[in-house]
């Protein structure tokens, strides 16, 4: 046995864990390597030291106490506790609800900026002509009115026409992909 | 009932289970002793051992349903207590408390058991508890526990690998490697 293989085997020749053979193996090596030997010594010191440590025991008062922590886990499960409490105990679960609902509502915030269509959905897909509410650039602004009833009607042409624009983008913006496809499936059966 | 105190550790657990609150009593009284000493080598301050302890024991009262005759009452019980001792030490770590990690030995708030320690006898070891207990909260917290586990608390390496939930190999693995550890720890302690 070289130095090496014994220093793999040191924790089990100290622990006794070791089977004869390989025991008397490790003990030959012992007996010729002083620097091995010099080895197990000191972490055989270190180990006696470890076993000899004091031993920590429960205070007096320890079951007193304990019979303390289990009669309020009975009071708290007999008396519904205080929001407090319930949040102290659960705020983990509180925290991590509210950050769900922060994002999510974030999501939608952020989903219905880029989407102005959601507004508009209901009144396009009940009322606007197929044409129409496939919206061009150039429509006119008595086609979107009807596209668009629920928007207000404005008294000013200048008015009108910005008005009528941004119906126009809206009504475009209005159709989802599934409208789209049905009203070109509609166009194609005309011609 | 026969006198609890004949009864193993599995019997009082499953007396336990049926409703019978002295087989609970039985296994406090024989755990706490040995529970407070892994837990204070753990987290180096005997009121926090005994708080965690407690709340093991706590945790037994209101989950022994938990516990399955598969593994030893033993091994259950050790398991749930070093949890809590790693979550209080991870919170003392997140809260930058006091910290024995960064301790010298000429520190003086290190907590030394007054019932138990021995000046005398520390005087004839090759080191002092002292030492050894900054030395133990350096390690690792791995080999801390394999090293609490079988050369304080003097379990087996099935033991130890039931508790800890790893193959008994690593568990050598851990304590070779641990003690290798806590002997630089110790000579870097001793040169300063």
């Amino acid at each position: 046995m070289d130095c090496y293989s014994f220093s793999n085997l040191l924790t089990d020749y100290l622990d006794n864990q070791l089977k004869l053979p390989l025991r008397r193996e490790a003990e030959t090596h012992l007996r010729e390597c002083p620097v091995c030997r010099r080895k197990v010594e000191e972490m055989a010191g270190l180990v006696d030291a470890l076993h000899a440590l004091p031993k920590v025991s429960a205070s007096d008062s320890f079951e007193a106490v304990l019979m303390e922590k289990i009669s309020h886990y009975h009071e708290n499960l007999q008396h519904p506790r205080n929001l407090r409490t319930l949040f102290s105990t659960h705020s983990r679960t509180f925290s991590a609800a509210a950050a769900l609902i922060l994002v999510m509502t974030g999501t939608l915030v952020i989903w219905r900026g880029y989407n102005p269509r959601l507004e508009n959905l209901p009144s396009a897909m009940n009322s606007a002509p197929v044409l129409s509410s496939m919206g061009s650039a150039n429509t006119t602004p008595s086609t979107q009115q009807s596209a668009m009833p629920s928007k207000g009607h404005t008294s000013s042409s200048m008015a009108l026409k910005d008005s009528s624009n941004n119906k126009n983008l809206d009504n475009r913006d209005g159709l989802g992909p599934e409208d789209f496809r049905n009203q070109i499936q509609l166009v194609n059966d005309r011609r | 009932m026969r006198e609890t105190a004949k009864y193993t550790d599995e019997e009082l657990i499953a007396l336990f289970q049926k409703g019978d609150e002295r087989a609970y009593l039985e296994l406090v009284r024989r755990y706490k002793d040995r529970l407070v000493n892994f837990v204070f080598r753990f987290v180096s301050s005997r009121e926090m051992a005994e708080d965690i302890v407690q709340d093991t024991f706590l945790k037994l009262y209101t989950s022994s349903h938990m516990y399955k005759e598969i593994a030893r009452f033993s091994t259950w019980i050790y398991t749930i207590a070093g949890n809590l001792a790693k979550t209080e030490l991870r919170k003392r770590k997140r809260r930058k408390i006091y910290s024995i990690h960064d301790m010298g030995i000429d520190d003086k708030e290190f907590e030394i058991p007054s019932d138990t320690y021995n000046p005398e006898r520390e005087s004839r070891s090759a080191y002092q508890e002292k030492e050894i207990q900054i030395a133990i909260s350096r390690l690792p917290e791995q080999f801390k526990t394999a090293i609490i586990l079988r050369d304080i608390q003097e379990l087996s390496y099935e033991e130890i690998s039931k508790i800890v939930g790893v193959p008994a190999g690593t568990v050598k693995s851990r304590i070779n490697r641990g003690r290798l550890k806590l002997q630089e720890i110790l000579k870097e302690l001793k040169s300063k």
